[in-house]
């Protein structure tokens, strides 16, 4: 299933944890409890 | 919660990095029960034996609590509700015997059952004299998980 392009993407440096937000208020939730915009840093250093 | 490296088998950490829904809700999600039936007699006997067959369903409503910050006009209060919009895939991960962590998280040996779900819609109930709700409807997208204790 191709992504879609208006999707937020979060991780979680603890757990490691990745996802997509639907939409900026639902992103908000998620930051409130310490998720951190963009994919998994280890990831963006091996696409880099 | 939302992700889990495997929804069978949660650590502690990812079910807290997702977003306590209890200060919201007043009902849990809609039971996940449902089996279907069939009928496995033979002709030599009277008795009609049955079998359990395909099972699942159950996908249905929960109800938040919609809630304002009393200072300002806008939403940054209102979690439950902006965690649930249509199209969320995640997991609800519910501690019938409550939790041992701290501000209610959970902690190695709690028994939780997870729910996978996607929400298929959500809608606002807004009446004279009734807390404002919205009605979130969820499908499980898989079977529900249930009474897993969490080892790490």
């Amino acid at each position: 299933m191709a992504k879609r392009k208006d999707l937020i993407e979060l991780h979680h440096p603890e757990t490691g944890g990745e996802m997509t937000a639907i939409d900026e208020k639902q992103a908000g939730v998620w930051r409130r409890r310490g998720w951190k915009d963009g994919p998994t840093p280890s990831k963006k250093k091996a696409g880099a | 919660m939302s992700t889990a490296a495997d929804y069978t088998a949660p650590t502690a950490a990812e079910v807290n990095a997702g977003v306590r829904l209890t200060p919201f809700l007043t009902d849990g999600p809609p039971p996940a029960a449902g089996s279907n039936f069939l009928d496995a007699g033979v002709l030599s006997a009277a008795f009609q034996s049955q079998a359990a067959s395909t099972f699942g369903g159950g996908s249905g409503t929960m109800t938040v609590r919609r809630v304002r910050d009393t200072a300002t006009t806008d939403d940054t209060a209102d979690d439950g509700y902006l965690a649930l919009p249509r199209g969320t895939i995640g997991f609800l991960v519910v501690a019938p015997y409550g939790v041992g962590g701290a501000a209610g998280a959970v902690a190695i040996g709690d028994t939780v059952d997870i729910y996978p779900i996607e929400v298929g819609n959500r809608a606002s109930n807004i009446s004279r004299g009734a807390l404002a709700t919205g009605s979130i409807d969820l499908a499980f997208n898989n079977p529900i998980e249930q009474n897993y204790d969490i080892a790490a």
